[in-house]
């Protein structure tokens, strides 16, 4: 029981291992998993002397320091549930980035945020917004249960750990409930589909912690004593060949990446970026050879990105077998395909009217026109299950397109209602050393996933992407559900909708937003609203107040606006919009 | 040291420029960054990078959270500068 929860697996780490590390350059600290296991159990305690009660949902808010671990899983042993919160990126918009904030507290109904070094500041900003929530720093809180040792909560595997949001949307925001058993079978799940703990092995990221890829990653390789370096993101995108010196002088074996930061990395290289005025030399001296997993997922992998990286970076040790393109989910604790380990990429081409028109893979010529690359994600990691299922949920062919489900004991319950019930009902204090398994108490029963998308089919879990598999290889050719992947982050739709239905201009609210790939399997936002402006500059200047508006509130850049005259959208006879009808609208219709 | 503004303006905006791939006669102090077509959070987080570098400051996210113009982070360095040669 103790190693099948995030504290007691910790705890079994730092026993076994206790002066294997954690390193974060960016803070410069380093902490032995002996020090990490010791300051959760003060900040538990001092999380109980708070008042924080079993199952409550408490915020983490923190850089990728020492502080993060510490707040995640020093919340988890005080019985608490802990809530990873997105940090503001550069140049925020402060009102829009202040209200996802708030609809994410309001849909975990958190009361009490922890927050770690170096985020004071934004804190002490958003605490007028958020007026109902306490800010409580991580040392503050580590530091004051000096002296009163309240005992803490017995936690048991099925006990909800961490509620990982998946987006930062406003209309949306979407908490995948996981248990301790769903976090330490998915790590696991990872260590063992990588082989995470050989001689000589060191983890590293540069991805946020509040992000399931840095969170899960990181935890994947502190849980079994193996070294981690953690960088803060912008060490990453300020100056990506710098990390990447970096991480190969620290000798590093495994990172993980979006898509984006193998481009950036090749960009960096490649002088693209002229403005940064380095060398060409970039890549003397640097040995990538001890770089054995370099994962790509979080975002649809493209296969020019991977094709280039194993060719630049082959010249500098990069083994063409590290580039490790996956398939996950914070639904499943993170992974859900691997490939095999030692094996290149492998990119298989299909014909795209085929796959697009009839749903079935039919191999063509590379490169040909017509055809299209799509990236083997592998097979599903240990203990992991996977079907390919038609509309009706019926088990498809090989070959043949469908949504992707998948089952396992990393795989979710279910995702956080909005606006459960925030009191569990029993105080973390009075409930220590009782017996362990004492409900959570109302409002933390995760709504069954397969209830949301009102289906029977008990234990599979509907991922909203659409795929085949082809030779024992996942591929993702799609996604089903309304939402865009840009650079790791899910964007829905809704969202962009409902900042611009109101816009003065706009012909009675009538928008509709749709999320659409391109050939490249690039992804945009597509608005498309009604207006009833008629002079070609009032129109433009209406589209651009509208882009910049979703693009400040939602920080996202890629999204183009398309003005139609009234009565354009196309609707159904109860007035509901058709949303196929207007993806093709917003496909056909001239930029 | 005085501190030229102008000039500081004038060379933010050949940076936003150049990372963000635009024309300069495009923008003026006031143009919301978040506006300007693909720029997006990386995209401006290396304006700030290569800010840090012209001027050798070091900007903490909290005052560059928030900044929404060339006006607003002209300012910010602005005041870095004057921390420096206090």
């Amino acid at each position: 029981m103790r190693g099948l929860t995030l504290p007691g697996a910790l705890d079994a780490a730092a026993a076994a291992h206790p002066d294997a590390a954690v390193t974060f350059p960016s803070s410069a600290e380093r902490v032995s998993l002996a020090d990490l296991a010791a300051a959760t159990v003060d900040l538990a305690r001092g999380l109980v002397a708070e008042g924080v009660v079993l199952g409550e949902r408490v915020g983490v808010y923190s850089r990728n320091n020492a502080d993060f671990l510490v707040a995640v899983i020093g919340a988890t042993r005080a019985g608490a549930v802990a809530c990873p919160m997105p940090l503001p990126t550069s140049a925020a918009d402060l009102a829009g980035y202040a209200s996802r904030l708030d609809a994410l507290t309001s849909a975990a109904s958190i009361r009490r945020v922890l927050v770690g070094a170096g985020v004071d500041g934004v804190a002490r900003r958003l605490g007028p917004v958020l007026p109902d929530v306490d800010f409580l720093g991580v040392t503050g809180l580590t530091k004051t249960s000096g002296g009163f040792h309240p005992g803490l909560p017995t936690v048991s595997p099925s006990d909800v750990a961490i509620v990982q949001f998946t987006s930062g949307s406003t209309a949306v925001p979407k908490g995948v409930v996981l248990t301790h058993r769903n976090v330490v079978y998915g790590t696991a799940a990872i260590v063992d589909g990588i082989e995470l703990g050989r001689p000589g092995d060191h983890g590293a990221t540069w991805l946020p912690l509040y992000h399931d890829m840095g969170l899960f990653g990181t935890l994947a390789a502190v849980l079994i004593g193996t070294p981690m370096t953690v960088w803060s993101p912008s060490t990453f995108i300020k100056d990506p060949a710098g990390w990447l010196r970096e991480f190969a002088a620290m000798g590093c074996t495994v990172a993980p990446s979006p898509n984006f930061g193998y481009d950036a990395l090749l960009a960096a290289v490649d002088g693209a970026d002229l403005t940064t005025g380095r060398p060409e030399d970039l890549l003397d001296g640097l040995d990538l050879s001890r770089w054995r997993i370099a994962f790509n997922g979080a975002e649809p992998v493209n296969p020019a990105t991977v094709a280039r990286f194993a060719e630049r970076f082959g010249p500098a040790g990069f083994a063409p077998e590290a580039m490790f393109p996956v398939y996950g989910m914070a639904e499943a604790t993170l992974a859900v395909t691997f490939p095999p380990l030692g094996r290149a990429p492998v990119t298989t081409w299909v014909d795209r009217e085929r796959l697009a028109r009839d749903a079935v893979a039919v191999p063509s010529d590379a490169g040909a026109d017509g055809s299209r690359g799509l990236v083997g994600l592998g097979r599903p990691v240990p203990g992991m299950r996977l079907r390919i299922v038609d509309e009706l949920r019926r088990p498809l062919p090989d070959a043949t397109v469908g949504e992707i489900e998948i089952a396992g004991d990393a795989v979710t319950a279910g995702y956080l209602t909005a606006g459960a019930d925030p009191r569990p009902l029993v105080p973390a204090a009075t409930a220590a050393g009782l017996a362990p398994g004492l409900s959570p108490g109302p409002g933390l029963a995760p709504v069954p996933a397969s209830d949301l998308r009102g289906s029977e089919h008990a234990g599979w879990l509907a991922t909203g992407d659409l795929g085949f598999v082809l030779g024992d290889e996942l591929y993702i050719s799609g996604r089903r559900k309304e939402m865009i992947i840009i650079r790791g982050v899910n964007y829905y739709p809704e969202d962009a909708e409902s900042l611009v239905r109101d816009a003065p201009g706009i012909h009675r609210r009538r928008c509709v937003a749709v999320a659409d790939t391109d050939d490249a399997g690039g992804e945009a936002l597509t608005v498309l609203a009604e207006t009833t402006l008629e002079q070609p500059a009032e129109r433009v200047r209406l589209a651009t107040q509208l882009r910049t508006s979703i693009g400040a509130a939602l920080g996202l850049a890629e999204v183009t606006v398309r003005l139609l005259a009234p009565d354009a959208l196309p609707r159904t006879s109860s007035g509901k919009f058709r949303r196929g009808e207007a993806r093709d609208l917003a496909r056909t219709e001239p930029r | 040291m005085s501190i030229d503004a102008d000039g500081i303006i004038r060379s933010i905006t050949e940076i936003v420029a150049a990372e963000l791939g635009v024309a300069t006669d495009t923008l003026v102090p006031d143009t919301d960054l978040r506006g300007i077509e693909g720029a997006d959070s990386v995209r401006l987080l290396r304006v700030v990078a290569k800010v840090e570098q012209t001027w050798d400051i070091e900007l903490e996210d909290d005052e560059v959270f928030g900044v929404s113009s060339i006006a607003d982070l002209s300012k910010v360095v602005t005041a870095a500068l004057q921390v420096r040669a206090a």
